[in-house]
């Protein structure tokens, strides 16, 4: 290989021929700072950021672009080019919603990992879901002084859901062309580009449709390659970075694409190509759907076994002693179904088993739902005594003509009910074996993840079941057939993604794959459960800044007995979470009740998302303690510190504060300018109102703890309302002398009348139902830590009934 | 050339009939400028007039711009018995007067003639080389502009058209490029880098095909130097393509012209078409050279009259710039090596490879040789196309050229080089117009925009009105440009609302720097400039925006207001009509007011007003 020398910030570096100044310093363990240079991707030169100096040519080119050479002398880091570098980060921020960069409790939110919203766009002080994995985060906060010095112009456009699986957050892109470039290198025509120019410019495709209508394939290298949150993968983005990467084979086509999976607390939370080469690009089920799949809640996790005529858990060797029973006794009436994509090892077996119990072997196929019609003929006929069958092939219809059935399956299916064995299977990624590969070579699938529950690789039962009736497996080797040559490839055309899968329609467990044509099964029907009758009106909704909604509904009652800081529970159809909403305004003469409405997941989405006249299934309250507020009249003086929601949140408080004749100061915060609201509103019963910004683009820059800890001394009564990392700032800052200080708190609640215990928190060393007792408790009190933690119990049932836009109408 | 022996001895036969008319002609300049101005209605009425008057014999020939933008629709009249008259500000209602009177009976109408096209004056009027724009004037590349019929291939070539082509292909295409070189032509697209050396380099580069692209994507707000080059002269951009693809070698040549010029791309296909038929393109000629000229049009992105943009987007790919290395030269368009020349400098090509090194080097200053045409826009008496020695002063441009600012205001400052440039004062009245010289104060040649400002005019607005300009045409690929333009935007819009700080001051300075060092093109990179410059110049007007809140030049809307003065108003209800939005009351022959919370500041009643009685302040 050719090689040469050139000097790099005073060193003499080699470099090889076709290399740029970046890679030949990054090559010798020289840092240069870029963001849109992909060592795999074509040159660019968009972000400005890896500027040099050399010499002998005119200005400070990008390094990316710059062929190395021979002889020449690079400057990576002059104070000129540091400078340079600084106002150009500082101008990319500026178009990017950046408290999380510029707040100074960054490092705290950090360890605290607050949790970013879910709604509609990317605010609150996380912003964005790819915050710990951010690129630009990690170029960026070593050039980067936190004072960004100039004006904010994000777009505050709203996340797009229109496409399957990813997520297009534009206020978070840098246009860095990562995303169209790998996709022109994996597929010769990129189905992205950029769209309009200047300062309208974004990703799109062609006139900026949904990419599921152009000649995207989902292969997930775009949103692989994203340096920000701007691409992101729906689902996965939520589960955070994850720990480790393992290579295994996708064994959902004959293709067994290899692939490499994402793993978190033991789970596979995502998925990517092993490589950025052709070879390795995979389908919309592999990038995307395969997590899902495996995770789905539909998963068969327990085994199950029939005793007495009746179908209960089965225990240690129970399943297998059972399996050889029914087969020694059905001998000569069996059937066994073996799948094409099944392990080598498992295949194995069940030719075995077949062979020796001289049962009637059925060769199912990818693409099959059913058995082959002579076979159910011959179900139908009672022929058979007994069946062993892995997945979902035969209904309930057929399954009642065998006496003895037993299942193989990795997700639930209403046949199992009738089964008198159900024993749950581990799939690739979760166990390894042997596949063939495309030329029809055995090939190692790894396991990626441990089994959960009683999973458990079917080769394993039936190494088990083959031992204990004397079996040679060995015996049963077979060989695999190349892939055919009129194999539909699903990585070059969306049109050829498998719709079943061991006969599974896919659909079922990652709705999205519908977007793309494939079909759920037939017996999946979307329900939609909306308030019938009866509900409760909405007069008034409207959107006062990103992600909240101010709405108004019609509740007389309600509005007959609200007190202030009392909550009511909100439900936009019978299915949705019984989510707790605090009653900011009421009107007991017009009968009217008024809520600030925090999108943070799909509850909450549907409410934001009706329109005036339309109805809220349930609207139940008013609920909790109202705050005491007797010991604050004429004279006292009280700080109202809201957040996020708590700035509505502490305007009754206020109005009741200030009737009663106290002086009240209110402070809100929030994480940029533009997410703060009723500030004038506040004003209006409220002495004074301070601002705080994260990012310092309105009042001063900081939170809610900051005024806590300038002026908190001065007053009779504190209230905290907000996120729960804000209340426990504050709680820090608040001084150890406060007379009263109370936060409000409203952790996940069932019933809201203190029965089902889920509010649970820790206040001092009491436990405390925040429902019924709550919601305000003494600030210092609360264990926040606590209270963090139970929030995000129910994180992954939360993502998954995440709401998509499916052509304007929500779904979830 | 033998292919053109006997062409010329038809063309010449042609050119003498035209020159010299046996009978009376009309000539009408109708480039897009003379157009606008109605010259396609005063040749209609022309021929009706002409017809009427049994004169039916007489030819009315459309030509190109001859420069006088101000004095459009021109008219040049030849017939017998007086020389060739030129009239102008011709409208359809003067035609009957010139048939009758000058066609008919000889007479010259007086009260319309500008110029005698001859070379001596004439019954009082001065001979057109004599004419206040014309004489400081050396026309090399508008040679024939507006003087030969722009669709004849004839004129052309009677006026030694593809002459050069003949002596280039007399010598090798090196030394065709030595002579280039020896001229001292810069490319005047505006980045001025010697002609010659760039051919040099798309020479050097060994493939097995290469491309010459003419950069026709005029797109700084006022310029139309090519417009009128294409319009009125398109063969000799076609013979200047020819030798720039014999010197460095290409078979494949691109013109791309932005589809807002429909007339130039007519008279392009027109000359192409010529040129086929005459044999000299899409075959092989006596010497091997074989060449073909495609049309690529536009469709209106700034950002591609950038090379690298341009190239992109004759690909059919999205336009924007990459960055260079690898420079066209060596990877171009379809990743051949390709030159680049602009219209005025392929144009320059073919009079200087006819005249020969010498005799155009001789022109313009040390560093700066040539000719260089300008557009003269704005508040200037006499706007229009001009072409220059480099090196004339600016005040002589202005001034006796340009004729000055109209209606008596004052001159306040010139804005050169479109988007990219800089405002000049009467300061720099003084200085040599050339390359270094711009630049040294601030400014630039660029393509040969000349906008000129008087004292009505803002100079934060007229900075804001650029960077909104590059603003709306940055492609949006790189941070600096693209986030910088929409930052000092709204920096100039805060100031000219009155609510500027004086920090904003540092910030646009801040600001421009890290656009000026770190954006990928050159559109990036110059977009400060119009503020860089103002600020130089003008930083005054900013601290009145900002301090004071006053804007100078009573220009800035929201910082003007609007009285009624009641001694002198007449309560004609005049201003009362005019204003949109019903903010001035009164009634007939009462004294006028108006609310100021209606008033937009428009200045409608302002203008309106016969009696002075509307108080700006």
């Amino acid at each position: 290989m050719d090689t040469f020398k050139l000097t790099i910030d005073g060193r003499t570096v080699e470099a090889q021929k076709g290399m740029t100044v970046l890679q030949a310093a990054k090559n010798s363990g020289i840092f240069i700072p870029s963001l849109c240079a992909h060592d795999e991707l074509s040159p660019y030169g968009a972000c400005r950021l890896c500027v040099v100096e050399i010499d002998g040519v005119r200005g400070t080119p990008t390094s990316c672009t710059t062929p190395a050479a021979e002889g020449m002398n690079v400057r990576t880091n002059t104070e000129q080019l540091q400078l340079q570098r600084r106002r150009t980060i500082e101008l990319m921020m500026s178009g990017h919603p950046s408290p999380c960069f510029s707040c100074d409790s960054r490092e705290e939110c950090e360890t605290e990992k607050v949790q970013p919203t879910r709604g509609g766009h990317a605010t609150r002080c996380g912003n964005c879901s790819n915050r710990p994995g951010c690129e630009l985060r990690s170029v960026a906060m070593p050039n980067f002084d936190r004072d960004i010095g100039l004006p904010l112009i994000y777009d505050e456009s709203k996340v797009e859901r229109n496409d399957p699986f990813i997520d297009k957050d534009h206020n978070l892109c840098i246009l860095c062309g990562r995303c169209f470039r790998v996709c022109e290198k994996l597929h010769g025509k990129p189905a992205i580009s950029i769209a309009n120019r200047g300062k309208n410019a974004k990703i799109a495709s062609e006139f900026e449709k949904a990419w599921s209508s152009e000649e995207c394939t989902f292969c997930g290298a775009c949103v692989e390659e994203c340096p920000t949150g701007c691409l992101t993968d729906r689902w996965g983005k939520w589960f955070g970075v994850p720990e480790s990467e393992k290579e295994t084979v996708c064994a959902m086509c004959p293709k067994h694409c290899r692939v490499k999976v994402k793993i978190k607390d033991g789970r596979i939370v995502g998925a990517k190509s092993v490589s950025l080469s052709k070879d390795d690009v995979l389908c919309a089920l592999g990038a995307f759907a395969l997590p899902q799949i495996m995770n789905t809640r539909n998963r068969l996790l327990r085994a199950q076994i029939v005793k007495n005529g009746e179908q209960v858990p089965a225990k240690g060797g129970e399943i297998v002693e059972r399996f050889v029973e029914i087969l020694e006794n059905a001998r000569g009436k069996i059937l066994v179904t073996e799948h094409e994509c099944g392990f080598y090892e498992s295949r194995k077996g069940l030719r075995a088993i077949a062979d020796k119990f001289g049962a009637k072997l059925v060769k199912t196929g990818y693409g099959d739902t059913e058995l082959d019609a002579q076979t159910k003929r011959e179900i139908e006929g009672g022929n058979f005594e007994a069946a062993v069958v892995v997945g979902n092939y035969i209904d309930e219809k057929l399954a009642e003509k065998i006496p003895h059935l037993i299942v193989f399956d990795f997700m639930k299916t209403p046949v199992q009910k009738g089964a008198e064995l159900v024993i749950p299977f581990a799939i690739f990624g979760e166990n390894a074996g042997t596949v063939g590969d495309r030329n029809g070579k055995k090939t190692t699938s790894a396991a990626a993840v441990a089994t959960r529950l009683d999973q458990r690789p079917i080769s394993g039962v039936l190494s088990e079941v083959c031992q204990k009736c004397g079996i040679n497996v060995k015996a049963f080797d077979f060989e695999f057939e190349p892939l055919h040559a009129d194999f539909k490839d699903p990585t070059v055309d969306k049109k050829n993604l498998p719709e079943i899968c061991l006969g599974h329609y896919l659909a079922d467990y990652a709705p999205d794959l519908e977007l793309l044509g494939l079909s759920p099964s037939p017996a999946k029907t979307v329900s939609r459960k909306t308030a019938k009758g009866g509900g409760f009106e909405i007069l008034e909704t409207r959107t006062i800044v990103p992600n909240f909604h101010e709405v108004t509904i019609k509740a007389p009652d309600m509005a007959k007995y609200a007190k202030a800081g009392q909550f009511a529970i909100l439900m936009a159809n019978s299915d949705s979470e019984r989510s707790p909403f605090t009653i900011v305004d009421w009107n007991a003469e017009e009968g009217w009740v008024k809520f600030i409405i925090e999108e943070v997941g799909r509850s909450s989405a549907e409410i934001g998302s009706l329109k005036k006249g339309d109805k809220l299934a349930v609207a139940s309250g008013p609920l909790g303690t109202p705050i005491n507020l007797e010991a604050f009249g004429e004279g006292s003086k009280a700080l109202l510190l809201g957040g996020c929601y708590g700035i509505g949140a502490i305007y009754p408080i206020a109005r009741e504060l200030s009737a009663r004749g106290a002086k009240v100061t209110c402070a809100i915060e929030a994480s940029s300018s533009y997410l703060l609201y009723f500030k004038d509103k506040l004003g209006t019963v409220a002495d004074n109102v301070i601002v705080r910004t994260r990012d310092g683009s309105e009042g001063k820059k900081g939170g809610c703890s900051d005024v806590v800890r300038e002026i908190a001394a001065d007053f009779d009564l504190l209230v905290s309302i907000g996120c729960v990392f804000m209340m426990k700032q504050c709680a820090q800052a608040a001084p150890e002398n406060v007379k009263t200080a109370l936060c409000a708190l409203n952790p996940i609640m069932v019933d809201g009348t203190g029965m089902c215990g889920a509010c649970r928190v820790s206040v001092g060393d009491e436990m405390k139902f925040a429902c019924v007792d709550g919601p305000f408790f003494p600030l210092t009190k609360v264990d926040f830590a606590e209270l963090g933690k139970r929030r995000t119990a129910y994180k992954l049932l939360e993502i998954e009934a995440m709401p998509r836009h499916i052509g304007g109408k929500c779904h979830s | 050339m033998e292919i053109l022996k006997s062409q010329r001895q038809t063309a010449q036969k042609v050119w003498d009939d035209f020159e010299n008319p046996k009978k009376n002609l009309v000539l009408v300049g109708a480039a897009t400028c003379g157009r606008a101005a109605g010259a396609l209605e005063v040749i209609d009425e022309f021929k009706r007039e002409l017809s009427a008057a049994g004169l039916g014999d007489v030819e009315v020939v459309e030509t190109a711009c001859i420069g006088l933008c101000y004095a459009e629709p021109l008219v040049e009249v030849r017939a017998a018995g007086v020389p060739p008259i030129l009239y102008s500000n011709v409208h359809a209602k003067d035609v009957s007067k010139i048939v009758s009177e000058h066609i008919k009976s000889g007479k010259i109408v007086k009260e319309k003639a500008e110029a005698v096209m001859g070379d001596d004056d004439f019954d009082g009027i001065a001979a057109f080389k004599k004419h206040p724009m014309v004489a400081l004037q050396k026309r090399v590349v508008l040679r024939n502009c507006g003087v030969i019929n722009p669709s004849s291939f004839e004129h052309y070539l009677a006026r030694g058209g593809y002459k050069g082509l003949e002596r280039s292909f007399s010598m090798s295409p090196e030394e065709v490029i030595e002579e280039m070189k020896r001229s001292g032509l810069r490319g005047r697209g505006g980045a001025g880098f010697p002609t010659g050396v760039k051919w040099g380099f798309a020479r050097a580069s060994k493939a097995d095909e290469k491309y010459i692209i003419c950069n026709a994507d005029e797109g700084d707000p006022g310029a139309f130097m090519d417009r009128s080059v294409l319009e009125g002269d398109p063969h000799s951009v076609i013979e200047g393509l020819m030798i720039a693809g014999y010197a460095i070698g290409a078979q494949h040549a691109y013109i791309y012209v932005r589809s807002e010029y429909p007339l130039a791309i007519e008279r392009l296909k027109t000359a192409i078409r010529q040129a086929e038929e005459a044999g000299l393109l899409k075959k092989k000629l006596e010497n091997g050279f074989g060449f073909e000229i495609r049309i690529k049009k536009g469709s209106g992105a700034f950002v591609c009259g950038e090379e690298t943009s341009l190239m992109a987007s004759i690909e059919g790919v999205r336009a924007m710039p990459r960055p260079k290395p690898p420079f066209p030269a060596n990877s171009g368009l379809f990743k051949k090596p390709t030159n680049i020349n602009n219209v005025e400098t392929l144009a320059a090509v073919s009079s200087i490879m006819r005249d020969g090194a010498d005799s155009y080097a001789a022109l313009g200053s040390e560093k700066s040789r040539g000719t260089k045409t300008f557009s003269l826009a704005g508040k200037i008496s006499r706007t229009g196309l001009i072409e220059v020695e480099l090196g004339i002063k600016l005040g002589d441009i202005i001034n006796k050229i340009g004729g000055g600012c109209p209606d008596g205001k004052k001159f306040k400052a010139v804005q050169t080089g479109g988007p990219s440039g800089g405002c000049l004062t009467e300061d720099h009245f003084g200085l040599p117009v050339d390359y270094e010289n711009l630049a040294a104060v601030g400014s630039i040649i660029g393509s040969g925009g000349m906008v000129v400002m008087n004292e009505d005019s803002c100079m934060v607005e007229v900075a804001k009105y650029f960077v909104n300009f590059t603003e709306n045409e940055s492609c949006g690929k790189c941070v600096p440009c693209r986030m910088g333009t929409q930052h000092v935007h709204k920096i100039l819009e805060k100031i000219t609302s009155g609510e500027g700080e004086m920090e904003d001051i540092e910030r646009l300075k801040k600001i421009a720097f890290t656009m000026k060092q770190s954006s990928l093109c050159g559109l990036g990179q110059t977009a400060p400039n119009p503020i860089l410059t103002t600020l130089r110049y003008f930083e005054n007007e900013y601290i009145a925006h900002i301090k004071d809140k006053k804007c100078p030049a009573l220009a800035c809307p929201k910082l003007v207001h609007f009285s009624v003065d009641a001694e002198k108003c007449t309560g004609c209800t005049m201003c009362e009509r005019a204003c949109p939005t019903g903010a001035i009351t009164g009634g007939l022959k009462n004294p006028h007011s108006i609310n100021s919370e209606k008033c937009i500041s428009c200045g409608a009643c302002f203008q309106t007003c016969r009696f002075g009685a509307i108080v700006r302040g």
